[in-house]
C-alpha cells in the first residue's frame, strides 16, 4: 500500500510517459491526480511509507490534518491544471508537471528533514522545465537564474538539516524555531521559496517567462509548499508576522505600475503569501486555520487569473496591459471567469478570498497586533487595485485594443470555470473548507459587521479607482520593466565585474612584481655574503663552531621545556 | 490588389473594426453597455449611492470591534478610500524612479521578446451568425 502513496503515483506516472503518445500523455494528466486523490483518502492519520535507508528513518507519508488539507489542494490544482493543459504536446512539459506536482505533495506528506530535502530539491528541478519549454533564449536565462535560487534554497536546508542533526541527533520534521545556526538555515531556505522580502524576486522573474500553461501550475505548488514548511517548523515565531505583514504591502506598488499581467499576479501572489505568513507568524490555532484556508482559496483563485490572462495570451500573443483591452467582446466566459478570481482575491463577501482572509485578520486583531492588522486591511485595498480590477479592466475594457481573439479554447474554459465554481461555492459554503482545516474552528465569516466592513473598504476603493480615473491620475499601462530588487544581481554585480576582475588583477600583478624583487633583493644579499673573503666563504674555527651547535642545541632544549 | 491582399484586408476589418453585435458571442452582447458611457455614468451612481448607504449604515448598525479605532463611523470607508488613493499615487512615484526600457534586460528577459508562436494558437473571433470562419492571426 505504501508505494502507492500519492507522490509515487506521480513519479511512475512520469516514467511511464515517454512510452506513450501524447494525446495518452494529456490523459494521464488527468487521470494521475485523481488516482493520487483517491490514494491520499485511502490513508488514515499517522506515518506511513516508512523505509529505512542507511540508518536513517525516512517517513514518506505523514498524514495529518495539516499535510491532509495541502495534498488536497494539490491534487485539485493538478487536475485543474490536467485540464487547462490538454492541447500540450510537448513531452517535456507534460513530464515536468507530473513530477513537479508529485514532489510538492510528497514535500507536504513529508514527515522528516530529508525526504522533505529530496522533494524539495524535487519541484526546483522539475519546475524549471516548464519555464525552459516555452523554448527561448531569453526563457533559458530566466530558467538558469530561477534555478540557481531554487537550488540556493535546498542547499540551505541541507546545511541546516545536518547542523541540526548534529545538535539533535533527530531528522524529525516538526516544530523546529529559531533556536540553532541549523535551523535559521532552514528558516532562510523556506523563505527563499516562500518570496520573503528580497528573497522574492525568482518569482516575478520566472512565471512571466514559463508557457502558458506552465505559469498557471507553477503557481500553485512551490510557494505553498514553503508556507506549509513555515507553519510546519516555525508556527508562532514572531519575526514571521513582521515579515508577512511586509510582503503584503510592497509588492501592491510594483504590482500596480507593471504592464505584464502575468507579472502583476506574481506581485499580487507574493501580497497573498503575506497573508499566510502572518498567519504563521501569530500562530495560534485561529492563525493557522486562517493560513490553511487561505492558501486552499488561494490557489484556486490564483490558478483561475493565471488561467484567464494564460487564455488571452494563447489567443493574442501578448499578456501586456498596454497591448490589450476591449477583449470582453469575443472572450466573454474568459472575462467572466477573471472577475470571479478578482472578486476572489478581493475578499467580496460570497466568494472564496473573503472567508478565508478574514481569519487572518481577526487573529491578529485579537491578539493585538494592531499595526500588523492595520497593514493587512490597508493591503487588502491594494488587491482590489492590482488584481480585483486592473487585471479584468486593463485586459478586457479600459481602450479597445482593437483585438478581436476568438474564446479560449474549450478545455481551458472547463478549466477556469471550473474553478471559478470552486471559488464561488467556497465563498457561499465555507463549512465544507472549514471542516478539512488543521483545527476545529469556531467562525462565522458572514456576521452583520464583517460584510458591512469589508463592503466599505471595497466599495469605497472602487470609488477611489472612479475618482482617480477621472482626474487621470491612475497611472496608465506603458510598456517597459520596471526595476526591482533582482536589478542588484542582473545589472549592478555584471556591470561591477569587470572592475572588480580589474582590480584584482592588478593587486596580483603588483604582488607577484614584490615577489619577484623580494627574491631577487635576497639572493643578491646570500650572493654578497658568499663572495671570496664574505662571512659566509670563511672557514670557520673548531671553538666557534662548538659554540654554535651548543647554541642551537639549547634552544631545541628550551623549546622541548615548553 | 491581390487575392491575398484582399484577404487579408478582410481579415485585419473583421479583427479591428467594430463588429456588429448581432456578430459577437450572446454573452458578451450583455455586456454591450461597458462600452455606453451613459450606463458607465448610470453603474458610477449606482456605487456612489451604494457607497453612501454602506457608510450611513455605520450609524446604524453596531459593527463588533477589535481595534482601537475600528468602530470610528466609516472607518472602513476612509482607510478603503484613503489606502486605495495613496497606493496608486505612490505607486505612481515609484514608476518615476525604476522604469526602465523594455530591453533593459535583453537578451537575458522575456520583457524584450514575443512570445514564441508555436505555444499559441492565435485565431480571430468567428461571427456567430454569419458563420463566417477566420483563421488567422489576431493581432495583425
Amino acid at each position: 500500500m505504501s508505494l502507492l502513496a500519492p507522490p509515487f503515483i506521480y513519479m511512475l506516472a512520469a516514467l511511464l510517459c515517454p512510452l506513450l503518445s501524447s494525446r495518452h500523455r494529456a490523459l494521464l494528466l488527468l487521470i494521475v491526480p485523481v488516482l493520487g486523490f483517491i490514494s491520499l483518502l485511502s490513508f488514515s492519520y499517522g506515518h506511513h511509507a516508512v523505509f529505512h535507508v542507511l540508518g536513517f528513518e525516512l517517513t514518506f507519508m505523514r498524514v495529518d490534518k495539516l499535510s491532509m488539507i495541502f495534498s488536497i489542494i494539490f491534487s485539485i490544482a493538478a487536475l485543474l491544471g490536467g485540464i487547462y493543459s490538454w492541447h500540450v504536446r510537448d513531452h517535456i512539459q507534460q513530464i515536468a508537471t507530473l513530477v513537479y506536482a508529485g514532489a510538492a505533495i510528497g514535500g507536504v506528506l513529508a514527515g522528516d528533514l530529508i525526504s522533505l530535502f529530496l522533494y524539495w530539491e524535487a519541484t526546483a528541478v522539475a519546475s524549471v522545465f516548464l519555464i525552459w519549454a516555452r523554448r527561448s533564449a531569453a526563457s533559458y536565462a530566466t530558467g538558469m537564474r530561477y534555478l540557481i535560487i531554487q537550488v540556493l534554497s535546498g542547499v540551505l536546508l541541507l546545511a541546516g538539516l545536518l547542523l541540526h542533526y548534529n545538535d539533535t541527533g533527530s531528522i524529525a520534521f516538526d516544530h523546529l524555531g529559531l533556536v540553532s545556526l541549523g535551523t535559521w538555515l532552514i528558516f532562510i531556505g523556506f523563505g527563499i521559496k516562500c518570496a520573503f522580502p528580497l528573497m522574492h524576486n525568482w518569482l516575478q522573474d520566472s512565471y512571466p517567462a514559463a508557457t502558458v500553461t506552465g505559469t498557471v501550475i507553477l503557481s500553485a505548488f512551490t510557494t505553498k509548499m514553503a508556507v506549509y514548511a513555515l507553519a510546519r517548523g516555525y508556527a508562532g515565531t514572531e519575526i514571521l508576522i513582521y515579515i508577512g505583514a511586509v510582503m503584503t504591502l510592497f509588492p501592491i506598488f510594483f504590482a500596480e505600475i507593471e504592464n505584464d499581467l502575468r507579472r502583476v499576479l506574481a506581485y499580487s501572489l507574493n501580497n497573498q503569501l503575506g497573508f499566510m505568513v502572518v498567519g504563521v507568524g501569530i500562530g495560534t490555532e485561529m492563525a493557522l486555520n486562517g493560513t490553511a484556508a487561505h492558501a486552499f482559496c488561494h490557489i484556486l483563485y490564483k490558478a483561475l487569473l493565471f488561467m484567464s490572462v494564460g487564455a488571452v495570451l494563447y489567443r493574442t500573443g501578448t499578456s501586456k496591459a498596454s497591448e490589450l483591452g476591449g477583449l470582453y467582446k469575443t472572450m466573454p466566459v474568459t472575462m467572466v471567469c477573471c472577475l470571479v478570481g478578482a472578486a476572489s482575491i478581493s475578499a467580496f463577501p460570497l466568494f472564496s478570498g473573503f472567508v478565508s482572509k478574514s481569519l487572518i485578520l481577526d487573529a491578529s486583531a485579537k491578539n493585538s497586533y494592531y499595526v500588523v492588522w492595520f497593514a493587512l486591511v490597508v493591503a487588502s485595498a491594494g488587491v482590489l487595485s492590482h488584481s480585483g480590477i486592473k487585471i479584468p479592466y486593463f485586459t478586457f475594457f479600459a481602450h479597445d485594443s482593437g483585438k478581436r481573439p476568438a474564446e479560449a479554447p474549450v478545455h481551458m474554459r472547463i478549466a477556469m470555470i471550473a474553478t471559478a465554481v470552486l471559488c464561488v461555492l467556497i465563498g457561499i459554503f465555507p463549512g465544507a473548507l472549514y471542516a478539512l482545516l488543521p483545527y476545529d474552528v469556531e467562525y462565522k465569516p458572514y456576521t452583520v459587521s464583517h460584510v458591512l466592513a469589508q463592503m466599505q473598504l471595497l466599495c469605497f476603493a472602487l470609488l477611489a479607482f472612479v475618482f482617480l480615473m477621472r482626474k487621470g491620475l491612475h497611472p496608465p499601462e506603458v510598456r517597459g520593466v520596471n526595476l526591482d530588487s533582482d536589478w542588484l544581481y542582473r545589472k549592478l554585480a555584471p556591470g561591477l565585474m569587470p572592475s572588480i576582475v580589474g582590480l584584482v588583477a592588478l593587486r596580483v600583478t603588483a604582488m607577484q612584481d614584490a615577489g619577484v624583487k623580494a627574491v631577487s633583493g635576497l639572493i643578491k644579499r646570500i650572493s654578497f655574503l658568499a663572495r671570496p673573503g664574505g662571512m659566509l666563504a670563511v672557514s670557520w674555527g673548531v671553538n666557534s663552531m662548538v659554540l654554535v651547535v651548543t647554541v642551537m642545541m639549547l634552544i631545541v632544549l628550551l623549546f622541548n621545556l615548553l | 490588389m491581390t487575392d491575398k491582399q484582399t484577404q487579408k484586408t478582410d481579415r485585419d476589418s473583421l479583427t479591428h473594426s467594430q463588429l456588429p453585435p448581432s456578430q459577437l458571442p450572446r454573452m458578451a452582447r450583455r455586456f454591450l453597455w461597458a462600452d455606453d458611457m451613459g450606463a458607465v455614468e448610470r453603474v458610477i451612481l449606482g456605487l456612489s449611492i451604494l457607497c453612501v448607504v454602506l457608510f450611513l449604515l455605520d450609524f446604524i448598525v453596531h459593527r463588533h470591534t477589535y481595534v482601537p479605532g475600528e468602530g470610528f463611523p466609516g472607518f472602513y470607508a476612509i482607510v478603503g478610500f484613503i489606502a486605495f488613493t495613496l497606493i496608486v499615487l505612490g505607486a505612481t512615484q515609484l514608476r518615476r524612479v525604476i522604469l526602465r526600457n523594455e530591453n533593459y534586460y535583453a537578451p537575458f528577459s522575456v520583457d524584450a521578446e514575443e512570445y514564441p508562436e508555436q505555444g499559441l494558437e492565435k485565431t480571430a473571433h468567428t461571427p456567430d451568425e454569419t458563420g463566417v470562419h477566420i483563421d488567422g492571426d489576431a493581432s495583425q
